[in-house]
């Protein structure tokens, strides 16, 4: 029993162990310096994202509140792995940080709390880890004290997502007060689609929608993108966003099943809206976090459709694009977090003739765009491809061609910026970056993650017959 | 001898990866040999894999699942069989002469810049055979998108020049749209038929495809192919990526990638043959485009962009022949072409390799004295394009001008009229710039000079083949034999044009074609060969010399508007339409002058305000389902 | 006695709901709006036990839920407040109309 609790949970534990180590050495009198306990953080989040990988099982406990299975062991593999990155590449800007643990601190009880999440088969123990997650969070955008736009951002996602979670839990108690039950296992049996249903069920979509910024609840996210610390915004991007995703496909497919002609056509509707705003906005954006997060808004709407599809390949087309947008954004959050620690330079302007300084990282960030933008052969264009194959099982091409479409618009603006990178002349160019061996790291698994989960379809046929069907 | 097929992409993917990473490091000669010998490898491997298909037939090669889920599989696997070899071969053998070329072209570049200029090259000749030889619509997309990045990175190789540059972006996006349609056939055929493998889906496209899908499937191919290989309305990229080095020009944008539509038109012969109304519009669309590019050739004044419009004219006439069904025809109008259309633009770059940089025909003239070699195998180029007898343009014009005319008498005048265009404007390049007088600077004349070995053996060679390269499909009435339809007969049914009937026609168009080169030679002589022209154009010519304003069209119609739709959004939409939106609701709940004071965007009450809104929407909507799913089964 | 019956609380709990939303897009005090959000938490509160106790009492669901979602508004509100504390210090105010430097 102690036996199967220590392996069903190991995913919590672990982050939970971590952050004890890490606050026994802020209390104790022990002055660290901040490089060794970078070092020590990272050592320990790389133990975390091996220890993953053995000794699992699937399994329930704590009366069914909690469960874990093969994909949200995947699942929570991929977070783990982005939390790495993540920590890899906040070296740059951590280094002459005067709060380096309490950093940790708050990314691992997020981590945490993304996980209770994912295996949350309860609405309770959802509901937890959904705070547990987003709480943190907000102070973390606000992690560069003195910086007016960090506060601002701060204030703005504490705000809007209290709000949110407002939204949610109403939602939840109306759902309670119709079924009677908070359990995802009896509650499909109960859901009988009246109007009160409905409306609980609105309320909740809206609370994911806002986690996952989807339009319109996406008016949040270029804001806080832009004010928060970058290996922040990259952590919000991919690793919260991944986890809400994971989350959302898995309970519209599971507790909401019997509503899926309600929310059918609500992910038709506001996959187009997601997809087609956001990149029109994008096109217009200076600022190169701004950008970034206007596209990832775009992304958004193309996982919309691919969890439309409702089956097996709609989890598992999800699954797989958050595994290769973790590589891809990461690898150009990655990029844009260096430029901006050593130079503090976030315009897209600053970039041009970038390539004639920084010929290494010009390259990265160039694939990574490829990547977003979907071109073949790099892996961004599987997820999408696997993504829109599992909206088509649908037979919805107009939604296809909507989609397609915006493939184009969106390859304008990023190749804009590949313009820029290499193309265009600069009379001042961003100076010669140097980059430590932690960051090296990073791009060396954010590119081989990149050419890697695309072309070695192992990957995604491990997803699919992982995926549970519709 | 099919297990060794793999060998004929590897060996340029090996080139790009030694010339890419190791470019600082080698030598430029090693880069060369490196370039050139991983292609003549790849030829020689096609070669051993024609005579082998050639005796035994062709064969799908199967590597590995690529991917494999319960709903369909897309292996990875090559189809090698006549169609590709014949297209194997034509890429690696005209890709090996123009590597060649190269090494002596390139030879002012940086160490470091001609290692790039190389990788991207074997890159390219890497996709193209990718594209070629994948047994499947996925894989050849992958291909596809391959050669469209590699065309990209190679217009924009002169980055330093912001023209360049953007004409690179242009060539990119315009693909892209072209890719958008061919992605959505794939992802039809895929839904439909559950795979995308050429066999699979040729045996179930008469049962398990509807003749709408057929349709919808085969246009939706054909918007690839408008991209890629440049025709109405997608074709002004090409004109445009002339800004890339000369060999790329031609190797790229001449011989091999822009035939790429004209291949996956002929493999799915058996889709298209299914749906009439789609060749219908293949062949005029084809036909439109040859005679408009045509006509804008007649005027243009830079060497390279009257290559440029007349290899959008030629490929306007292998759409021609696709179109009327003879697919056999369109892609021996392919080989030919990449003959002696690399020959003129590989010449092209010879002259203006002499020229110190100049490609502004006015300035040119008289260069047969001085660039013997080039001049004449240039000559015979435009022989060859023209259609002069017995040259291997002649061949493969007169049969798509025959299978036109069994189509329709209405198509074959058009078509017969932009040959002559063809011929017009061919003569008038050929005159301005080899006879007559020079018309450029003294320093320039001082200059001149036939090129070295390296560029010059490839130009002889390919001369060569323009002018026997017919002789593989030479007419019966000429006591040849079809050898190239019966060739491809396995893959592609061939029209025949029998009879004594056919014999006629054969004699009339050779009679027809040397009393209007003649014409053609006199008028062009006369007012070409000149020792001064000034090369500016006043009235309908200058419609013509101006492209019929088709890029201005484009610029009013839809890049201007999109840039103030963004625009609009930016400012209209997201100041006022937004904030209009909740100031509206302000003063609807009676605290209008507070509340417009304090929405504004940026400020986080209005965007809490704004997401109330939209769930009341949502609500609304979804409370009356019935509603929005009639409104969505309306609109779509 | 006569029970109050489970629509009056509802109604009472919805209204609630409905005027800490109000309360947060109109109000433009940083902390009258956290008070806001406590509002609409604590209307959920007031839900989750009118609805454990009329409708199903056999077990405790919901006035467990209420207690967390106590603990939890006790944590958001001490991280908004420690936010709207650092942001009174580079903005010297906390009117959110002060703090819109990046819009659009």
């Amino acid at each position: 029993m102690l036996n199967d609790f220590f392996i069903l949970m190991k995913f919590e534990l672990l982050p939970a162990v971590i952050f004890f180590v890490l606050l026994f050495i802020k209390v104790g009198t022990a002055e660290l310096s901040n490089a060794s306990i970078i070092r020590l953080a990272n050592i320990l989040l790389f133990i975390n994202l091996v220890a993953g990988f053995f000794y699992n099982k699937d399994g329930g406990m704590f009366g069914d509140m909690f469960h874990t299975n093969a994909l949200i062991v995947l699942q929570k593999s991929i977070l783990n792995l982005g939390i790495f990155i993540v920590s890899l590449q906040a070296e740059a800007w951590l280094r002459t940080h005067k709060h380096v643990i309490e950093f940790y601190l708050l990314l691992l009880s997020s981590l945490m709390g993304m996980f209770f999440m994912i295996s949350g088969a309860n609405l309770l123990m959802f509901y937890l880890g959904l705070e547990l997650a987003t709480i943190p969070l907000a102070a973390l955008a606000n992690f560069d004290l003195e910086k007016r736009k960090s506060s601002e951002a701060a204030m703005k996602l504490i705000m809007s997502s209290a709000f949110s979670s407002g939204l949610l839990l109403f939602g939840i108690s109306l759902m309670y007060g119709t079924t009677g039950t908070l359990g995802f296992a009896q509650l499909p049996a109960l859901l009988n689609g009246s109007n009160l249903q409905v409306f609980a069920f609105v309320l909740l979509f809206a609370g994911f929608a806002f986690k996952i910024s989807v339009v319109p609840f996406h008016l949040w996210t270029a804001d806080v993108y832009e004010g928060a610390p970058v290996p922040v915004t990259s952590f919000l991007s991919v690793v919260s966003k991944g986890a809400f995703i994971f989350v959302f496909a898995s309970v519209l497919y599971t507790v909401f099943k019997p509503l899926a002609d309600t929310w059918y056509h609500m992910l038709f509707l506001l996959s187009v809206l997601t997809m087609v705003i956001g990149n029109l906005f994008a096109l217009r954006q200076q600022n190169i976090k701004r950008m970034l997060a206007f596209s990832s808004i775009a992304q958004m709407g193309f996982i919309l459709i691919g969890i439309s599809g409702s089956s097996q390949a709609g989890t598992a087309s999800a699954v797989y694009f958050v595994l290769v947008y973790v590589f891809t954004n990461l690898a150009a959050f990655g990029v844009v977090a260096l430029v901006s620690a050593q130079t503090g330079k976030e315009d897209i302007t600053d970039y041009k003739g970038f390539h004639a300084t920084n010929p290494v990282l010009a390259w990265v960030l160039a694939i990574a765009l490829f990547s977003l933008a979907g071109v073949p052969p790099t892996a961004g264009f599987f997820g999408k491809f696997f993504l829109i194959m599992a909206g088509a099982a649908k037979q919805n091409y107009w939604l296809i061609t909507i989609a397609a479409l915006n493939m184009i618009v969106s390859l304008y603006y990023y190749l804009n910026l590949v313009k820029a990178l290499f193309m265009d002349a600069n009379a001042s160019p961003v100076p010669k970056i140097t980059f430590g061996v932690y960051a090296k790291l990073a791009i060396v698994i954010c590119i081989a993650g990149m050419v890697l989960s695309g072309l070695a379809s192992v990957v995604y046929e491990y997803i699919y017959n992982l995926s549970t069907g519709f | 001898m099919n297990n060794i097929a793999y060998l004929v992409p590897l060996f340029p993917l090996l080139g790009f990866l030694i010339n890419g990473l190791f470019r600082k490091s080698l030598s430029k000669g090693t880069i060369g040999i490196i370039g050139c010998g991983t292609i003549l490898l790849s030829f020689i491997v096609s070669l051993i894999l024609f005579f082998d298909v050639k005796a035994n037939g062709g064969v799908v090669v199967n590597y590995f699942n690529f991917i494999d889920v319960a709903s369909f599989q897309i292996p990875f696997a090559f189809q090698i069989d006549q169609l590709s070899v014949i297209f194997l071969l034509i890429i690696t053998g005209i890709g090996f002469l123009i590597h060649l070329y190269s090494t002596s072209y390139m030879h002012d570049e940086s160490s470091e810049h001609f290692g790039r200029y190389f990788a991207y090259l074997n890159l390219f000749v890497f996709s193209m055979l990718l594209l070629i030889m994948g047994a499947n619509y996925v894989i050849m997309f992958i291909g596809w998108e391959g050669v469209g990045l590699c065309s990209y990175l190679l217009i924009g190789y002169w980055f330093k020049n912001i023209n360049y540059t953007n004409a690179a972006k242009k060539a990119f996006v315009m693909n892209r749209i072209g890719d958008l349609g061919f992605l959505l056939a794939v992802f039809w055929l895929l839904s439909k038929l559950g795979t995308a493998n050429y066999v699979d889906v040729f045996e179930q496209a008469s049962t398990g495809l509807s003749s709408t899908d057929v349709t919808a499937i085969t246009l939706l191919l054909f918007v690839g192919a408008m991209g890629k290989s440049a025709q109405i309305p997608l074709y002004t990229w090409l004109p445009d990526a002339m800004a890339g080095p000369t060999p790329v020009s031609a190797l790229i944008h001449a011989a091999t990638m822009v035939t790429a539509g004209i291949y996956m038109i002929a493999r799915s012969n058996v889709l298209y043959s299914l749906s009439p109304l789609t060749q219908d519009v293949v062949a005029v669309i084809g036909l439109a485009t040859a005679i408009l590019s045509a006509t804008i050739a007649l005027f243009q004044n830079d060497i390279k962009k009257v290559l440029a419009y007349s290899t959008v004219s030629q490929l306007g006439f292998m759409f021609l022949a696709l179109g009327v069904g003879a697919y056999t025809t369109g892609v021996f109008h392919v080989m030919t072409h990449a003959f002696f259309k690399a020959l003129m633009f590989l010449g092209a770059g010879s002259v203006i390799h002499a020229m110190g940089g100049e490609q502004d025909i006015t300035k040119m003239g008289g260069l047969v004295k001085k660039l013997p070699i080039t001049a004449w195998t240039f000559v015979i180029g435009v022989l060859a394009i023209s259609g002069f007898p017995f040259t291997s343009g002649f061949v493969s014009k007169d049969e798509i001008l025959l299978a036109v005319l069994a189509h329709s008498p209405v198509l074959f005048w058009f078509a017969v009229f932009a040959a002559i265009l063809t011929a017009a404007y061919m003569f008038r390049l050929m005159m301005l710039v080899f006879f007559g007088g020079f018309r450029g600077t003294h320093e320039q004349e001082h200059h001149l000079h036939e090129s070295p070995s390296a560029m010059t053996i490839p130009l002889i060679i390919l001369g060569v083949l323009s002018l026997i390269g017919g002789f593989v499909q030479l007419p019966h009435v000429f006591g040849g034999e079809d050898f190239f339809n019966q060739f491809l007969a396995p893959i592609v049914p061939a029209v025949t044009h029998e009879g004594a009937e056919a014999a006629t026609l054969e004699y009339y168009l050779l009679g027809g074609t040397i009393v209007i080169l003649v014409i053609v030679y006199v008028v062009t002589k006369k007012l070409f060969a000149v020792d001064r022209f000034d090369g500016v154009y006043t009235g309908f010519k200058k419609v013509l010399a101006d492209k019929w304003y088709i890029d201005e069209l484009y610029n009013a119609v839809i890049v201007n508007p999109l840039d103030k739709l963004a625009g609009f959004l930016k400012n209209v939409v997201e100041k006022s339409g937004i904030d209009g939106i909740v100031n509206g609701v302000g003063k609807f709940v009676n605290y209008a002058s507070r509340q417009l004071r304090l929405l504004q965007s940026g400020q986080v009450g209005n965007y809490i305000l704004f997401m109330v809104l939209s769930i009341a929407v949502l609500f609304l909507v979804f409370w009356n389902q019935e509603i929005i799913v009639q409104f969505l089964q309306k609109i779509f | 006695m006569s029970e109050i019956p489970l629509t009056h609380i509802l109604f009472v709990s919805t209204a609630l709901f409905f005027i800490g939303m109000y309360g947060l897009f109109t109000r433009r005090n940083m902390i009258t709006m956290l008070m806001a959000v406590e509002l609409m938490l604590n209307s959920v509160n007031i839900n989750f036990v009118a609805f454990n106790k009329y409708l199903f009492p056999e077990n405790l669901d919901g006035v467990f839920f209420t207690i967390f979602i106590i603990t939890i508004a006790a944590a958001e509100a001490a991280v908004a407040i420690a936010i709207i504390i650092n942001l009174y210090r580079s903005h010297h105010s906390i009117d959110v109309e002060d703090a819109t430097e990046m819009k659009w």
